[in-house]
């Protein structure tokens, strides 16, 4: 008998203890999925907030709503001060966990105090979610979220903007950033990139906008982003398309592989990258002059296509180091492998790493040239 | 009266695998989530050494404690303290029990803490802190043999957290950031041992144990087998966390191991923020931690007041922890200020009462008194 009441008292627990755990249903919070950040020109409050949310109602089969996302905006000094005060707007509370994307408007990512603090709310916060993923935009983060909605290819719960950044593509274009990487980035080497968003007729995210020191200090064009991937080897698929004498040549790159080294050198630190890239061919032409079946023909396709690379691979090298923006993580190279020059070099690195050399060295590798010859 | 007590201690018997998952559940607890961060401050990317030497450094202390039990075979703490240090026990037993129950407290209150902020965000503090100390009770009015099957029990568990925690950390791990090795000197060696020191502390609770193992010869081995796994989880979960995040990083973030777990993304949404998984598994560890210095501060209080069960004391105990867990006001005060305390207590009863015990012991056998 007493067996049985014990049996009971914790089959009793099972049912009695679980439920949602903070008695707050997930139809009563709002998930926000984007956050935008504009300076506020005039009132005492600093910035212009605009949060975009997932219409709840309009999901499901019983859909009561044809708007699947919503748009706020609120004047606050932070994150938080604007969930307090949509506390009088909204039915439901604010709730950051699930927080994807951040968007700066070019004048917050200038302003260093700014970025310092919004991103420390991101960081110090228990509930936010660190894997947010910064964006920064030439036009205001407001009238972005807002041209979002009207995007004729709304249709992911998550938001279109996220969709794009998880970049399923493997687009080479952009390389997305979230606020842990980016902290990261700029404690390891004082430099981050962070892609760039536009609207011009759909959502477009190419580019990238360069922070030095919690700052923005100037941008990359699609292409020099691009390369920037290739040096750093963070691309898993991309074509090049060259030309051989005079036909074309499509090839597909699957993979690529970088090894850095400090060369010896008397006068200046040099530094030489090489890149391994493998790939096959997607398309070259007919012409019975250019079979594919010796190793002659396929020794010039290859380089022909490794200087196609290289070429803008120097160019945006030649900028960064202008910028001294050391993206390719040299510094964090010469820390880790080469300690006794890094404690030279460390303190003035960034006018060093304008003057270094640095050399790169492309080479592709043709593994397959499908179906036919 | 004494028969009957050494009747009922001859009855309890501690197998080799559960002294094992006793002293790793001990041992293993708040500091498994937060070392990280002090270690990084001292010793950047090279902390793991001072967990190795750490652990190296353990196993005379537990050869030491060994040593003092192989001197009186067949008696428990309480007797070889007798034997020993005559009506001076009673000094050691104060400074023991104060420093048992200041771990209850700490550990007690670090739980309470993290489970208000990351999961019970509404409930207050206090109703965790006591709904925690209560559920202790049960287990810790137990004597130390069925505490060891639980530590048996939980064994598994620890291991299993800290595979996840490494598994969490692969997918983005750089483990060149390990590099440079070896660039460090004595002076942050030292300090760095200092920090791993501390969260080693726990492995001095086995006197309240040893007695009880079936076959003594094996101890030694099952102690370093234990202290082994210890020092390869920590080196593991450092070396995770070291291979994830940037030193200043590490250096900036409070429980390294709760943010590394929250930077989960797999695609298609079918992990993410896996905090309330590694949360969940750590109240058990720290289940493990509690009940066991929890019994032991209550045997020695037993012990000292001449009470024969000390399960009056366990629940005695409850407002005492309850009262020093609420001491202080911060985090700073609770990591810093109690921690240092802890940290001087530690070294008093893990370290310094055992070597002078046997030098005590070593004498009074040599002159015969």
């Amino acid at each position: 008998m007493k067996k049985r009441l014990i049996l009971l008292f914790m089959l009793l627990n099972l049912i009695l203890t679980t439920g949602c755990w903070d008695m707050l249903d997930i139809n009563d919070r709002i998930f926000p999925y984007a956050v935008g950040y504009d300076f506020n020109e005039d009132g005492d409050k600093r910035y212009n907030i605009t949060f975009s949310y997932p219409n709840i109602s309009a999901m499901g089969p019983d859909a009561i709503s044809e708007d699947l996302v919503f748009a706020i905006t609120t004047r606050a000094d932070s994150m938080f001060d604007a969930r307090h005060k949509m506390t009088s707007r909204n039915r439901s509370p604010l709730y950051f966990k699930h927080l994807k994307v951040l968007i700066l408007s070019e004048e917050v990512a200038q302003d260093e105090v700014s970025v310092k603090e919004i991103i420390d709310g991101i960081f110090r916060d228990f509930v936010t979610n660190n894997n947010v993923k910064i964006l920064v935009s030439k036009l205001s983060a407001e009238e972005l979220i807002n041209e979002t909605l009207g995007a004729s290819r709304q249709l992911a719960i998550e938001g279109t903007i996220y969709s794009l950044l998880v970049n399923q593509q493997e687009s080479v274009l952009f390389h997305p950033m979230d606020v842990m990487e980016f902290i990261e980035n700029m404690d390891l080497a004082n430099a981050s990139t962070v892609p760039l968003i536009s609207i011009d007729e759909d959502i477009d995210i190419e580019g990238s906008a360069v922070f030095k020191d919690y700052k923005l200090i100037g941008y990359l064009q699609p292409s020099e982003q691009r390369a920037l991937n290739y040096i750093n080897a963070e691309i898993t698929v991309d074509s090049i398309e060259t030309k051989y004498e005079d036909a074309h040549l499509s090839l597909m790159l699957t993979g690529i592989n970088r090894k850095m080294r400090l060369e010896d050198s008397e006068e200046n630190l040099k530094i030489k990258i090489n890149l391994e890239a493998e790939g096959y061919i997607h398309q070259f032409t007919l012409d019975d002059k250019y079979k594919v079946h010796d190793e002659e023909l396929l020794k010039k396709l290859q380089d022909a296509a490794a200087k196609e690379i290289k070429v803008d691979i120097d160019e945006t090298i030649k900028k960064i180091q202008d910028m001294r923006a050391d993206l390719i993580h040299a510094g964090p190279y010469l820390r880790m492998f080469n300690p006794d020059i890094w404690d030279e070099v460390e303190e003035d690195w960034d006018e060093i790493f304008r003057d270094i050399d640095i050399e790169v060295d492309v080479r592709v590798f043709i593994r397959r040239r499908g179906i036919i010859k | 009266m004494m028969n009957q007590e050494k009747k009922m201690n001859k009855d309890i018997k501690i197998s080799h695998l559960q002294l094992r998952g006793l002293i790793v559940s001990i041992v293993i607890g708040v500091g498994v989530l937060n070392m990280q961060n002090p270690l990084a401050e001292e010793m950047g990317q090279n902390g793991w050494i001072a967990i190795l030497i750490s652990g190296l450094l353990t196993i005379p202390m537990v050869m030491l404690i060994n040593k003092v039990f192989e001197m009186y075979p067949d008696k428990d703490f309480f007797e070889v303290g007798k034997a020993i240090y005559g009506p001076f026990f009673i000094i050691i037993k104060i400074v023991f029990t104060l420093y048992l129950l200041m771990i209850a407290a700490f550990v007690a209150r670090n739980l309470a803490e993290l489970v208000k902020v990351f999961i019970l965000r509404n409930t207050p503090l206090e109703v965790i802190l006591i709904t925690f100390i209560l559920s202790c009770i049960y287990l810790a009015s137990y004597e130390i043999d069925v505490i060891a099957r639980a530590g048996y029990f939980m064994y598994p568990i620890i291991i299993l957290f800290s595979i996840v925690i490494i598994l969490i950390g692969l997918p983005n791990a750089d483990w060149n950031r390990v590099l440079p090795l070896f660039r460090t000197d004595i002076g942050s060696i030292l300090r760095g041992i200092r920090v791993c020191f501390f969260n080693f502390s726990g492995i001095g609770l086995i006197i309240f144990m040893l007695p009880f193992v079936e076959d003594k010869k094996k101890i030694f081995k099952s102690e370093v087998f234990a202290i082994s796994t210890i020092t390869l989880i920590y080196t593991a979960i450092f070396l995770a966390v070291v291979a994830n995040f940037s030193i200043n990083q590490i250096t900036l973030i409070n429980y390294p191991v709760f943010t590394l777990s929250r930077r989960v993304d797999l695609p298609g949404y079918f992990l993410e923020n896996l905090d309330g998984l590694i949360m969940a598994l750590w109240v058990i560890i720290i289940f493990g931690t509690m009940v066991p210095v929890y019994y032991s501060a209550s045997k020695v209080l037993s012990n000292m007041f001449k009470v024969k069960h000390h399960a009056y004391f366990v629940i005695g105990l409850v407002p005492v922890i309850y009262l020093v867990a609420m001491m202080p006001d911060n985090f700073i005060q609770l990591t810093d200020d109690m921690g240092q305390y802890l940290e001087y207590l530690g070294l008093a009863c893990e370290l310094i009462i055992p070597i002078l015990t046997l030098v005590l012991g070593v004498v009074r056998k040599k002159v015969g008194i």
